[in-house]
């Protein structure tokens, strides 16, 4: 067999982003082994210059030239994989300035870990988001994986983060295992495994249903397929969703809910809409039914919650419902629409969950609804924060969600798919809904009279926590102080949200460029 | 020397192992053993790579399982590491017990 | 490609197998429970103290290290095997590789993790 083995110095160069957040989770796990426990707290700092890093490198990769592709076709660094990678890093980044102050609130005593396995797991995301081969998206798949289920499992003595952890372990895996018979499905039918091959041997062969290697490419795609939408949370594979999304920290959850959604979507671009492109329309049904019941189940489940965090894990699924209106029409269009959508729900998303955490206590206490009764006269800047960033999330007119919405749906008209629009639009009347009931609730109903203290003591998981009654007292009467790190972070992602709602041309252009679109 | 068997045997065998798995992880509650039943699934896929893999005479597969050996591996470190801090809070180990969060 | 159509057949039937074993043992299974079934053992006295004690986590810890080493082994000798042919861009990936491992490596040290008391 011919044996070539030929990796240069600028296969290394093409995947920087990569190398940048690996070398900073590996410095920070150093780092952390020999300094004094109390100093731990400073560790988010070399996390921080790592996603500076990798930002660097994906400036460097768009200006460069030359064949993207690196390694032997393992990876690319496309315009595609570099906007996918900027999203994930706004979110890795943004996610790592709302820990400090609130980790070590949550008790934890572990933060070189926490850190670490952030930076691992932001690794994963670009890795699979750059991925043109069926083993590194798995590849990169379980790099994101594996430090998640850690992460999520990581407030300590909490019963809830570790029921959080262990669904998502199992039932993450359950899907991996799916999702890796895909795999071997399609490459037996294909006898590729890149995706260029896999793409090539499509083109070229007759493929049915019925006929040739149809039946086991068909099976691949749709075990692939529910691998993938389990990833993205779609309906009917979202169940896992609402329980780890309310147990994990929250800076994990923001994290999680958009770059694993973010590399996701980008193999589902990869595989579905370009590789698989010549059978479309033996996938397509599958990923219109997956968009339309994820849109509304999504926003009809997200009405009935009582909790702000569960509230916005399901309306994370119902906007996975939209963003697979840009996988299920299979155009350039709909990518590039898909695509400014997650840089938008990436910024909103992120803020609105910064804001939950800036007000969660100990334990995951102060997330009900009821809790924020009457915050905008407590604390007026962070009410308004919140109310812009569920504006955004609503899609009302000035902010980045509405551009993203108007986007997605007119990309789906021009598609010819009218219908996917329709209902989209009704959907997010449901969603107008669930949005103004916690803007109802912090702007024009009064605040509770009973105190928070008792409610929590109330609470029969706080004897888990091992938290004595004096210590959430104290908490709930002096309310947290916003950390300076964690207000920046709020800061840049309402400026991001304000900004690609005023000024969307420029990343419109961009994820325009990425979709393959002049 | 006898007939080398059909690569249709592998893939007969492959696929009733991942069902088997599939239902392991369905119809039981200890955490431990979904856990195996997870791992009889991936090894049944790394089985079909091999059949293939030796079917179509290309490498692609065999280094398919290598990279799913070693992810498992990892996860099976990490899920053992969960269970054990979850036995650590409490007494008994359960998925049906796993229920502080509804709706 | 004909002879895949069958294994598509075949996947169906295994699935139908699984399924009507577990109803037909459902349905036919006699179920009369009474304490003394329930009991672990149908007769003799009933134990004491629980036949199976617990694995000190210790052992965990340390098979989940093994896990990990017993791998990282496993990955270096195709890689050693084609060294020759791999050349100094081979040798530059491998000193990588270990290199990652060893920054795991100092970081469970470090932690404690190897210390058995």
């Amino acid at each position: 067999m011919a044996f070539t083995y030929a990796i240069s110095g600028g296969d290394w160069a093409r995947i920087a982003p990569e190398l940048a957040l690996l070398v900073a989770a590996l410095l920070v796990m150093l780092v952390d082994a020999l300094i004094p426990a109390r100093l731990r707290g400073a560790l988010v700092i070399i996390g921080v210059m790592g996603v500076l890093a990798a930002l660097a490198g994906v400036i460097m990769l768009y200006a460069s030239s030359g064949s993207p592709s690196a390694f032997g076709g393992m990876v690319t660094s496309d315009p595609l994989a570099l906007f996918a990678t900027l999203v994930i890093l706004a979110a890795t980044g943004l996610s790592l300035l709302l820990s400090p102050g609130y980790i070590e609130r949550q008790g934890t005593r572990q933060q070189g870990e926490f850190y670490a396995l952030v930076m691992l797991a932001a690794t994963g995301m670009v890795l699979m988001a750059a991925s043109t081969n069926l083993m590194m998206i798995f590849l990169g798949l379980e790099l994101l994986s594996l430090p998640l289920y850690v992460l999520c499992a990581f407030a300590p003595g909490q019963q809830r983060a570790q029921e959080s952890g262990m669904k998502y372990f199992l039932l993450s895996s359950f899907a991996s295992g799916f999702l890796l018979y895909g795999m071997a499905l399609i490459y037996g039918a294909t006898g590729a495994t890149n995706l260029g091959g896999i793409n090539h041997f499509v083109a070229t062969h007759a493929m049915s249903a019925t006929a040739g290697f149809g039946p086991i490419l068909l099976g691949g795609m749709a075990l692939l397929a529910v691998g993938l939408a389990f990833k993205v949370s779609a309906i009917p594979f979202h169940a896992w969703t609402p329980d780890v999304y309310q147990g994990a920290l929250t800076p994990v959850t923001a994290l999680m809910s958009v770059g694993t959604k973010m590399a996701a979507f980008v193999a589902l671009i990869r595989v579905f809409d370009v590789a698989l492109a010549p059978v479309r329309a033996d996938w397509q049904g599958i990923m219109w039914a997956l968009a339309i019941l994820t849109m509304v189940g999504g926003n009809i489940l997200a009405a009935t919650q009582t909790n702000v965090k569960r509230l916005l894990a399901y309306s994370s699924i119902a906007h996975a419902g939209y963003l697979l209106i840009g996988i299920a029409l299979g155009t350039q269009a709909g990518i590039a629409a898909l695509l400014y959508y997650m840089a938008a729900y990436a910024v909103m998303n992120v803020g609105a969950f910064g804001v939950v955490l800036a007000l969660e206590r100990v334990a995951g206490l102060g997330t009900n609804l009821d809790d924020y009764r009457g915050l905008a006269s407590r604390r007026p800047a962070l009410a308004a924060a919140l109310a812009v960033f569920l504006f955004a999330l609503a899609g009302i007119p000035g902010t980045a969600g509405f551009v993203a919405k108007y986007a997605i749906f007119a990309a789906a008209v021009t598609g010819g798919h009218a219908e996917l629009t329709i209902i989209g639009v009704v959907a997010s009347m449901i969603g107008f809904y669930y949005y103004l009931r916690v803007i109802w609730a912090m702007y024009f109903v009064p605040a509770p009279d009973m105190p928070a203290a008792e409610a929590a003591n109330a609470n029969p998981h706080l004897s888990l926590a091992g938290l004595n009654s004096a210590v959430v007292t104290k908490l709930a009467a002096s309310g947290t102080p916003l950390a300076f790190s964690a207000g920046l972070a709020l800061a840049l992602a309402l400026i991001g949200t304000l900004g690609l709602g005023i000024f969307p041309a420029p990343l419109i252009s961009l994820a325009r460029q990425a979709a393959g679109l002049p | 020397m006898p007939m080398p068997m059909p690569p249709n045997a592998f893939l007969l065998v492959s696929a009733i192992l991942f069902t088997i798995g599939v239902v392991g992880v369905l119809s039981r509650r200890n955490p431990l053993v979904i856990f195996m039943s997870i791992e009889l699934m991936l090894n049944a896929v790394n089985l079909s790579f091999m059949t293939f893999s030796s079917a179509l005479h290309s490498v692609d597969g065999w280094i398919f399982v290598f990279l799913v050996l070693t992810v498992a591996a990892a996860e099976v470190v990490i899920g053992l590491a969960i269970i054990v801090s979850i036995f650590r809070s409490r007494q008994e180990i359960d998925v049906d017990d796993l229920n502080s969060m509804k709706g | 490609m004909a002879p895949f159509v069958p294994i598509l057949i075949m996947m169906g039937l295994a699935f139908a197998f699984v399924v009507l074993v577990t109803i037909v043992t459902f349905i036919l299974g006699p179920k009369k429970p009474t304490p003394q079934k329930n009991a672990p053992y149908e007769c003799g006295i009933s134990e004491i103290t629980p036949p199976q004690r617990r694995f000190p986590i210790k052992y965990l810890v340390t098979g989940m290290l093994f896990i990990i080493f017993d791998i990282e082994a496993a990955s270096l000798v195709p890689m050693a095997v084609l060294m020759k042919r791999l050349g100094v861009t081979g040798l530059i990936e491998l000193v990588t590789f270990i290199a990652i491992l060893l920054v795991a490596f100092l970081y469970v040290w470090r932690k404690g993790a190897f210390t058995w008391e």
